[in-house]
């Protein structure tokens, strides 16, 4: 009798874990980086302004918007997750779409490019916030 | 009272004789209560004897009828022609099978899924039968029940743009008919049907189009079915990792 044999795409299955996190957290944290970023931000809506200590009735405004991660560690992880995950979302889903309009020949290309885009967004993402948490700064 | 008509086109060929798929107009007497099919029945008994289709209970239960009706994957016998403006309905074979003749479809492709993914309860020992039967809840028949409504009607893979890109992918029925015995808690055969749904052609390849799920006339939704078995294949996947010798 012939035996049957079935290639398990088991790091296909990890990447596809990884998109649909990211997919699950580009819908909820996304829409909270837009808001502090695009909207609090520039109206002065939200911390961008600290309380001085020698006067609690003055208010110094600082105009940064680097601040959410400028020496808080949840502030950039928050928004390496963000846009990390959104990133792969982004890519796996475009891969997808590509397929779906029938690209399926070029998919290994596509794939090959994907990933690239992928980890290169990651690892220039992951350079800038170090460089911000550690600094205060980008040099 | 001059008779209502309506005016079915239906796809001819004969790969015998034609070339290529043409269309044939029929002009037939309509009445409000008559489905799709009855219009074909009354073509090939009335009009023209050799055209071709197949259908068997004429009541939404063998599957065996489907169609492409105004281009959309649906079964002739549960499309009513009061259905279609102006009663004029274009009729196809299903899309991405092979045309055997007028709207037959090779089905052989589909069957060959449907087997592979053995749609049976697997045992790793199988009771004997003074032992009683294999008892199952009300909740545990919740988990699966909707995907066990499949009428193997083949709409989902007509409907579906990826198997017509690709035939080698497992596709919508199939997976869901998978799903159905790995959610089924008497069944003991995941190990067996988890590398055969994991493959890269098994449920990776879908991308979540989803319509399958809107033509399915018997509400069942494989989409849900590829998505879950997805998850199962993800967690599993990261399980091995970690638990090299507990996962799987
Ligand atoms: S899942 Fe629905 S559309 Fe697909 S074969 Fe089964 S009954 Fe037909
Ligand atoms: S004839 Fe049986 S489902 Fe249509």
């Amino acid at each position: 009798m012939k035996m049957e044999t079935h290639k398990v795409a088991k790091l296909h299955a990890i990447l596809w874990g990884i998109f649909s996190l990211g997919g699950m957290i580009a819908a909820f944290l996304l829409p909270v980086m837009i808001y502090m970023t695009a909207i609090a931000y520039p109206f002065g809506l939200w911390p961008f302004s600290r309380e001085n200590p020698a006067c609690p009735s003055c208010l110094t405004l600082v105009r940064d918007p680097s601040l959410l991660v400028t020496g808080h560690l949840l502030g950039a992880l928050f928004v390496f997750v963000t846009i990390a995950g959104s990133l792969f979302h982004g890519i796996f889903r475009f891969q997808s779409a590509l397929t779906e309009v029938g690209l399926l020949k070029y998919r290994r290309a596509l794939e090959a490019v994907g990933y690239f885009i992928i980890f290169v967004g990651i690892i220039v993402l992951a350079y800038y916030l170090i460089a911000w948490y550690l600094n205060g700064t980008i040099t | 009272m001059s008779q209502e008509i309506a005016t079915i086109r239906v796809t001819r060929y004969r790969p015998e004789k034609d070339s290529q798929p043409f269309f044939q107009e029929y002009k037939v007497p309509y009445r409000h209560d008559m489905v799709v099919l009855d219009a074909l029945n009354y073509i090939k008994a009335e009009l023209d004897g050799s055209l071709t289709y197949r259908w068997s209970c004429r009541m939404g239960v063998c599957g065996s009828c489907g169609a492409n009706i105004d281009g959309e994957p649906k079964l002739t016998c549960a499309s009513f022609l009061h259905e279609f403006k102006d009663r004029t309905i274009t009729v196809e074979p299903m899309s991405h099978f092979p045309v055997i003749k007028d709207l037959v479809v090779d089905m052989e492709d589909f069957m060959e899924k449907l087997v592979k993914i053995k749609p049976w309860i697997i045992r790793k020992k199988d009771s004997l039968v003074e032992e009683g039967e294999y008892r199952q809840s009300s909740k545990e028949l919740d988990r699966y029940q909707q995907f066990s409504s499949c009428i193997n009607c083949m709409l989902c893979y007509a409907a579906c743009p990826i198997y017509g890109l690709n035939e080698k992918f497992l596709g919508p029925a199939a997976t869901a008919l998978a799903y159905r015995y790995i959610e089924d808690s008497r069944d003991q055969g995941k190990d067996i049907r988890f590398p055969i749904v994991h493959e890269i052609e098994g449920v990776w390849e879908c991308t979540l189009v989803g319509e399958c799920s809107v033509v399915c006339p018997k509400g069942v939704d494989p989409m849900l079915a590829i998505q879950r078995t997805k998850i199962l294949g993800a967690t599993n996947a990261i399980k091995s990792i970690l638990m090299p010798r507990g996962g799987r």
